[in-house]
């Protein structure tokens, strides 16, 4: 019989809160004792600031001020970026746009043959004066997290309140923009990203990074990015009161593959239920290092038997602990396109190809050691 | 925070915070070493939260994280056909138990803090810490797996 599936009631799959996991957690907050009290640094609040906010978005944005990769990867994922990429994207020439009340200045761009990745930073043309945000103008400040908390502070509104009630509270404005990099289907890997952050002026910085598939070998990737602005109708979010947008095209200079080796795979490593490990590369690149471990499907493999039997192929370090994360922040199956080979990929956050790995499978398994050809 | 409204605080949360441990480590012992752990870590960070109307959001992400760790140091291996059976025995919808199962983690969990604990997008991805549009992403997956499995039956 079909069900349809009910969100609400997706508690119903869970026992209740066994005793020993209340007792457990409930003894460990009881044990805590109070220290003497840190006094908490307290955010400018006043309205007179938020005025000079306002003005400021208006006026050239000092560079040193917005937010980088560098910035978003500390912020929110523990991941450092490689100071070779760092390099590469500092000495990026800076490309401006005008979209209607907003100029967009792509800062940081970088791209090998695994990722190309840029930061836009947002801000309202000279003269306008308003509020900029990103894609949910109608959701409450804080639900972006950390980083706009502070802007809320610095507004001098309640963090809980939506972007269009703090531009109904300031009489201003709101604009939502949005800067994705497009990139060609045929060099398109994993799921891309993009998130914006707000720098200290009130501008955004737009994170937008999309992993390939490994075959990019021109000098130059021949991109776009998609911008976006609406001018908000506080009264009807369904209707703004302007929109503007526009592919820009861009290319970006793509980093050389500076190493590539590959590792032996052991015969107790080589049959993972209806497919074959083949073979386990690395390639090293300024971003980092990337891992991908080749499948053939055997007899009786389907796609979503190699979803199912592929999808926590992790590569770990030899003693079993996670490696930093890679730039991209993802990894698992990347590829089903060239079936009956199936590619599982991941980057770590290394500087060097390591000598010896782990690769672990589902079951939970000890990881199975690999070394390097020579 | 003082001590009573942190206590007060994991209380409310208790539940949450069970069922979020639950949907990574699938095993009540695991469980219990990652909410302590997770109890004494957010204690020890309290400093860190600026408004305490987030501490729903902010718990979750130390919590998360507890998980992680605890999974690193398991010594035991526990088959996962096992874990799907016994869960779904003490569950109100058994099926919906072994549906939700089958579903990758990375699927999982989102569906888990957006549709069983009600956190917004926003406050999942953040949660989560990933992007928003890769939480979406993976809830728009997770749905369709989801119903998948339940209208295999």
């Amino acid at each position: 019989m079909k069900r349809e599936m009910d969100p609400l009631k997706l508690r119903n799959a869970f026992e209740p809160m066994p005793d020993g996991c209340y007792n457990a957690l409930m003894k460990a907050a009881r044990s805590v004792k109070e220290e003497k009290t840190v006094k908490r640094t307290a955010f400018r609040t006043a309205v007179v600031a938020a005025c000079i906010i306002l003005a400021a978005m208006a006026a050239a944005v000092a560079a040193g001020s917005i937010l980088g990769w560098n910035d978003f990867f500390k912020l929110y994922h523990n991941v450092a970026v490689p100071q070779t990429a760092q390099e590469i994207m500092a000495a990026s020439q800076p490309e401006s746009f005008r979209l209607g009340d907003v100029v967009f200045t792509v800062r940081e761009r970088y791209s090998d043959a695994h990722l190309a990745m840029i930061t836009t930073e947002a801000h309202l043309a000279e003269g306008v004066t308003g509020i900029i945000t990103a894609d949910a103008p109608f959701d409450p400040i804080s639900a972006y997290g950390d980083n706009s908390a502070a802007v809320a502070a610095r507004l001098g509104v309640d963090p809980g309140m939506t972007w269009a009630e703090a531009a109904r509270q300031l009489n201003v404005p709101l604009y939502s923009v949005t800067a994705m990099l497009e990139v060609p289907e045929a060099l398109c890997g994993s799921e891309a990203f993009a998130d914006p952050l707000f720098n200290e002026d009130g501008s955004l910085s737009y994170f937008s990074l999309q992993p390939l598939n490994g075959t990019a070998d021109a000098a130059q990737l021949v991109c776009q990015v998609w911008l976006r602005v609406e001018r908000e109708n506080l009264d009807d979010p369904e209707h703004p009161m302007n929109e503007w947008k526009a592919y820009e095209p861009l290319s970006i200079a793509v980093q050389p593959t500076l190493d590539a080796r590959e590792y032996a795979v052991p015969a107790e490593a080589q049959t993972q239920g209806n497919f074959t490990l083949e073979s386990v590369q690395a390639q090293l690149t300024p971003s980092g290092v990337h891992l991908i471990a080749v499948f053939a499907a055997q007899a009786g493999a389907t796609e979503e038997k190699a979803y199912e039997r592929l999808r926590e192929v992790r590569f770990v370090q030899p003693d079993g602990s996670e490696y930093p994360t890679g730039m991209n922040l993802s990894g698992g199956i990347s590829n089903l396109d060239q079936w009956p080979q199936v590619e599982v990929k991941q980057m770590i956050g290394t500087e060097k190809i390591p000598e010896r790995i782990g690769m672990s499978f589902a079951g939970g398994q000890q990881p199975i050691q690999l070394t390097l050809k020579k | 925070m003082d001590r009573d409204s942190f206590i007060a605080e994991i209380e409310a949360c208790s539940g949450m915070m069970y069922r979020v441990a639950w949907s990574i480590l699938r095993n009540n012992a695991d469980c219990e070493d990652a909410l302590q752990e997770a109890a004494l870590k957010a204690w020890e960070k309290r400093g860190h939260l600026r408004n305490e109307a987030y501490f729903r959001t902010w718990i979750t992400r130390i919590l998360i994280n507890a998980c992680y760790d605890t999974q690193r140091k398991r010594r035991r291996v526990i088959p996962l056909d096992e874990v799907a059976e016994r869960a779904a025995a003490a569950s109100p919808d058994p099926t919906l138990t072994l549906a939700l199962e089958a579903l990758p983690e990375k699927l999982r969990l989102p569906l888990v803090l957006c549709y069983s604990e009600g956190m917004s997008y926003e406050e999942a991805a953040a949660a989560l810490r990933i992007p928003l549009s890769t939480l979406r992403g993976r809830i728009h997956r997770g749905r369709g797996q989801l119903r998948k499995e339940l209208n295999a039956e």
